[in-house]
């Protein structure tokens, strides 16, 4: 038996180590552990205010604060009997898009690209390749400026509350940023260009994908839970119960099972799933790889979310129009809150973040103190599928050295873009 | 150490400015950014730490990083004053740790605290997350020899420059006249009333704030705020 370790792997969102193990050429083990600490998040929202939970849930982690916000939120306006106004919803919509983008943008130009090049550290990565790496940051700062506009801040969001937005963005700067989408969008496509001239290491595993769908769009606020392996929808409420949270001891990531079996959920599989809903310059980009889908190489997640950070500019785009004619109409400062009473409930919520489906759920007393919540990040539901995919990978690199093989292993496991912090929340 | 990594970000989202820095100080280890020396054992002039010390290795990390480092600067209000985690402390934690991990067998569940219950720190900067630029101007403070220091003047002033709305006035609970400022009021500026994420400023008239409060809320819900980020623990 040989073991391979890989201590505190960096370039990923907190902390992770990898144990493996080749057992007999053809048979392997994986094992993704966290060095984050407990936070025990959950437990520490019992007995707390139902405003608190938008604002500390974002404290989850500090590149998706805004996925968890929103979810929160949402999960909370159905405890409360809420309904956020159109005007509301669309101005999520860009923000949440904003928080893929710069998302994306960081993880598959900045942490992963690296990787397909053989380079180390990121300050080389940016004395050769100038250009492309100021595309890629120019594309980041658009969308954290939405990010800002929007929610107040770029990290951890402060206008983005229960029943809308505190204050409207400001429109001026809003208006000058969004001037300048074309030109973005074009740099993305480079972006994607670039990126995918490289090539990925070959890999195939049949994989059970599982994202959001709707019918009117590549779903990401919200839908029902479709499941690629036997091609069926769900309501969320439905597949929730199906999924199984299993707690191992001396681990603090759970890990998730639906039906007994590892999911995969991100760019991929929303790709995989949803790939009629992209926009125009997204399926044109995606059809230059010449993929026939589902495309079961998990490291062709890095590929689309590229692809995706297009798609979101273009949908933005649509958005943003939707949005002037709201705010041409008259009481639309009344239609950014809506007011509302503390009252007994229960609510949930699944939204797509940058890494896949992410579900909150609470449960409130008549004074709006917290009962209940539970929180099931996408880290949490595809480290599974993460160790199955390093299972079978394994093998495949026993003709390599140790330090290559364990290139290959670290390039797997960031094409996952893993977030440790919203796993070990 | 254990965090959600927001004031890396906060850091990154200089842009230009951060990697800017890189002119003037040798940036040795930052791991969103390479990989490789995460625990070298080389010596450093300011260390930067972030986060909760929440397991055994964050622990060890952190006095193994004072060691090396001459300067040891906490930032964020996780490293600073417990920050948002540490709100753990405000009920029975045996409790919460079941709930979350129905009794598992060899997961840490340590007090949460602020670094200096730890470790020697040398200064603070403080925010949830941190103020990127008040960053920057502490290591050029600290490059041309200035012993930095942060502002000391309550948020309720940088409120008050740029004309916010005072929504303590409205009625609801802010922090604001009691806080440290260097934030420029930016959760004001969504109507957001200041919770103290960046710890109490000198002199803070603390029973004046809670003179005003009891007017329209209970002592409950008063201290409810004061424990989101760690002021409770500031208080005598």
């Amino acid at each position: 038996m040989k073991t391979i370790q890989i201590n505190h792997i960096a370039k990923t969102e907190g902390h992770l180590s990898f144990v493996g193990a080749l057992i007999d050429g053809d048979f392997a083990q994986a094992r993704i552990e966290t060095e984050e600490g407990a936070r025990l998040i959950e437990g520490i929202l019992l007995g707390r205010k139902y405003y608190e939970a938008p604002i500390i849930t974002s404290r989850i982690c500090g590149i998706c604060p805004i996925v968890h916000n929103l979810t929160a939120i949402k999960a909370l306006e159905q405890a409360l009997n809420v309904r956020a106004t159109k005007e509301v919803l669309v101005l999520r919509k860009i923000l949440l898009l904003g928080q893929w983008i710069h998302s994306h943008a960081l993880h598959a130009f900045f942490l992963s690209f690296p990787d397909l090049v053989g380079i180390n550290n990121n300050l080389n990565l940016l004395k050769k390749y100038p250009k492309q790496s100021e595309l890629a940051l120019q594309v980041r700062d658009w969308a954290v400026e939405i990010c800002r506009i929007i929610g107040g801040r770029t990290v951890h969001p402060i206008n983005s509350v229960i029943g809308g937005f505190n204050v409207e963005p400001d429109f001026t700067e809003l208006e000058k940023l969004m001037e300048q989408r074309e030109e973005i969008l074009q740099k993305a496509i480079k972006i994607f260009d670039f990126i995918s001239a490289r090539r990925l290491p070959k890999f195939q595993r049949p994989t059970n994908y599982v994202s959001l769908k709707t019918k009117n769009e590549y779903a990401y606020y919200d839908g029902d839970m479709f499941f690629s392996d036997n091609d069926q929808t769900v309501k969320v409420e439905t597949a929730l119960r199906e999924i199984e949270e299993i707690i191992l001891p001396y681990e603090r990531v759970k890990r998730v099972r639906h039906d007994g079996r590892a999911i995969m959920v991100g760019a991929l599989a929303r790709i995989n799933n949803n790939f009629d809903g992209l926009n125009a310059n997204a399926k044109k980009s995606w059809e230059k790889l010449g993929i026939i889908l589902p495309c079961y190489n998990s490291f062709y997640n890095i590929f689309a979310q590229v692809v995706e950070i297009i798609h979101c500019v273009e949908e933005i785009e649509s958005l943003y129009s939707e949005y002037q004619k709201m705010r041409e109409k008259s009481g639309f400062d009344s239609r950014l809150k809506v007011n509302f009473e503390p009252n007994p409930g229960k609510g949930f919520a699944a939204m797509e973040a940058p890494r896949g489906i992410l579900y909150h759920e609470y449960e409130l007393d008549r004074a709006g103190n917290i009962l209940h919540c539970n929180i099931i990040s996408p880290t949490t539901i595809f480290i599974s599928n993460l160790e199955q995919d390093l299972e079978q990978l394994i093998p495949q690199l026993k003709k390599l050295s140790d330090v290559k093989k364990k290139v290959v292993i670290k390039t797997l496991i960031r094409a996952y873009d893993p977030c440790i912090s919203c796993a070990t929340h | 150490m254990t965090s959600c990594e927001g004031c890396l970000f906060a850091l990154l989202d200089l842009k230009e400015k951060f990697f800017a820095l890189n002119k003037k100080v040798r940036i040795k280890s930052f791991r969103l950014l390479e990989e490789g020396i995460h625990m070298s054992e080389e010596k450093f002039d300011i260390a930067f730490v972030e986060g909760s010390p929440l397991t055994e290795q964050n622990i060890e990390q952190l006095k193994k990083v004072r060691k090396q480092a001459k300067t040891l600067i906490a930032i964020g209000s996780c490293a600073h004053i417990g920050g948002i985690y540490h709100l753990k402390q405000y009920s029975d934690k045996e409790k919460i740790f079941n709930y979350v991990y129905s009794g598992n067998v060899g997961v840490e569940n340590f007090d949460v605290l602020p670094v200096n219950k730890i470790v020697k720190v040398d200064y603070f900067l403080p925010g949830c997350p941190v103020n990127a630029n008040e960053f920057l101007q502490f290591i050029h403070g600290l490059i041309i020899g200035k012993s930095p220091s942060i502002e000391q003047n309550p948020v309720c002033r940088e409120c008050q420059i740029r004309g916010y709305e005072c929504v303590l006035q409205k009625g609801e609970i802010c922090l604001g006249p009691i806080t440290q400022a260097g934030c420029d009021a930016v959760c004001l500026k969504s109507k957001q009333g200041c919770w103290g994420c960046r710890g109490l400023a000198e002199d803070a008239q603390i029973e004046n704030l809670v003179k005003e409060l009891r007017k329209k809320h209970t002592d409950h819900e008063i201290i409810k705020v004061l424990e989101v980020f760690g002021i409770k623990d500031l208080l005598n």
